[in-house]
């Protein structure tokens, strides 16, 4: 860990979901786990001691998703992230998405490492009833999330940075390319389509986080029992039936889908 | 939260199985750590091969992305030693502390 690393969060409020809020809960959790300074990105201009740097950018277009949480299709604002090499302030960035929870210093053995390039490419899906999202598309393209990305400012960084804002200003060309559905956009496949690209399309674990991340679909509900303890509550169906079970989550990262989550989570803080 | 979702909640199962796989998984994880350029994996397979070729001070081996790197012997067995056993004792008490839950 370089003493000009920080974490870098993008924040852009919607009609439905405070994501400057989420935000302040993200960085206060960086702060106290993994020690490092936060910059948030955002449309709004706003006052805020949980970051050390607030950049305002100018209004990110929004796509809609239908979300389970909702129960409805919402305003979407993801695009852009791309951005993320030219502005952070820091040599070393730990890109994060809002929703994802730091409650332990697991991170910290990410940015120790001396990658220029990492982010997930598995997930372990809480409940075991959803599928694990190891491709995507018709042609079954390995899937890396960009949920969580640690990048060092090098050419190699800059490259995927480069080719994920090509993909995403001709993501319809991708989309019909890969099989996917043109329509919202994800950070996920640009991603994905990215560093496939930059490793001359020969598939390996050179810019992989050697573990899975936690994810919790927007349908399960999460709520915190106290400081960096969560409960995930989901529904499971078999011969007798619809059952309702639980998990604890102590001390453990991850990432949250449902926002409706996150604002109760917040609510309870 | 209104009082049905409270409700629900309390009378959800504590669902024992998938919690103890989840919990592997967190310290699969936290066995983890990088040292001299390369990320390893604590655990018999690296403590093994260290304790073998304790007698070479440096020794190359295999990380977990692949890379041949040059090691301190004794200074990466003593690491790997310490990281296995601490992760080791985490997961034991919450393994037993999630059996109680049940």
């Amino acid at each position: 860990m370089t003493t000009k690393t920080g974490a870098l969060l993008f924040a852009f409020n919607t009609g439905t979901t405070d994501y400057l809020k989420i935000a302040e809960f993200s960085a206060c959790n960086i702060k106290r786990w993994l020690d490092i300074p936060t910059t948030v990105v955002t449309d709004t201009e706003f006052q805020s001691d949980a970051f050390d740097t607030i950049i305002v950018e100018n209004d990110k277009s929004a796509s809609r998703r239908y979300f389970d949480d909702y129960k409805s299709v919402v305003e979407w604002r993801n695009a852009g992230r791309h951005d993320a090499y030219n502005l952070t302030p820091y040599e070393q960035t730990l890109l994060l998405d809002v929703d994802y929870i730091v409650a332990s210093d697991q991170l910290s053995t990410v940015l120790n490492s001396n990658k220029d390039f990492l982010c997930h490419d598995s997930v372990i899906e809480i409940s075991g009833t959803k599928g694990k999202n190891t491709t995507f598309g018709e042609t079954n393209m390995p899937m890396y999330w960009a949920t969580v990305i640690m990048f060092r400012k090098t050419e190699f960084s800059k490259t995927i940075f480069d080719l994920m804002c090509m993909i995403e200003n001709n993501f319809e060309h991708y989309a019909n390319l890969f099989g996917f559905s043109k329509q919202p956009y994800r950070n996920d496949y640009a991603l994905s389509i990215a560093l496939s690209i930059a490793s001359g399309h020969v598939i390996n674990n050179k810019n992989t986080i050697p573990w899975s991340m936690v994810n919790i679909h927007p349908e399960h509900e999460v709520k915190k029992i106290k400081t960096d303890r969560y409960e995930a509550t989901y529904i499971k169906t078999d011969q007798r039936g619809q059952k309702m079970y639980r998990n604890i989550f102590d001390s453990q990262d991850m990432h949250v889908m449902s926002k409706l989550s996150l604002e109760n989570i917040l609510e309870a803080n | 939260m209104d009082s049905d979702i409270i409700y629900k909640n309390a009378k959800a199962r504590f669902d024992y199985v998938r919690n103890q796989q989840i919990l592997r998984e967190k310290y699969q994880a936290k066995l983890k750590f990088a040292y001299n350029g390369g990320m390893w994996a604590a655990g018999p397979e690296l403590i093994n091969i260290l304790q073998c070729m304790l007698s070479d001070e440096f020794i190359v081996i295999e990380d977990l992305y692949q890379n041949p790197i040059k090691v301190n012997t004794q200074e990466l067995l003593d690491l790997a030693k310490t990281h296995w056993q601490e992760q080791m004792n985490a997961w034991l008490v919450e393994f037993q502390n999630n059996s109680k839950e049940r």
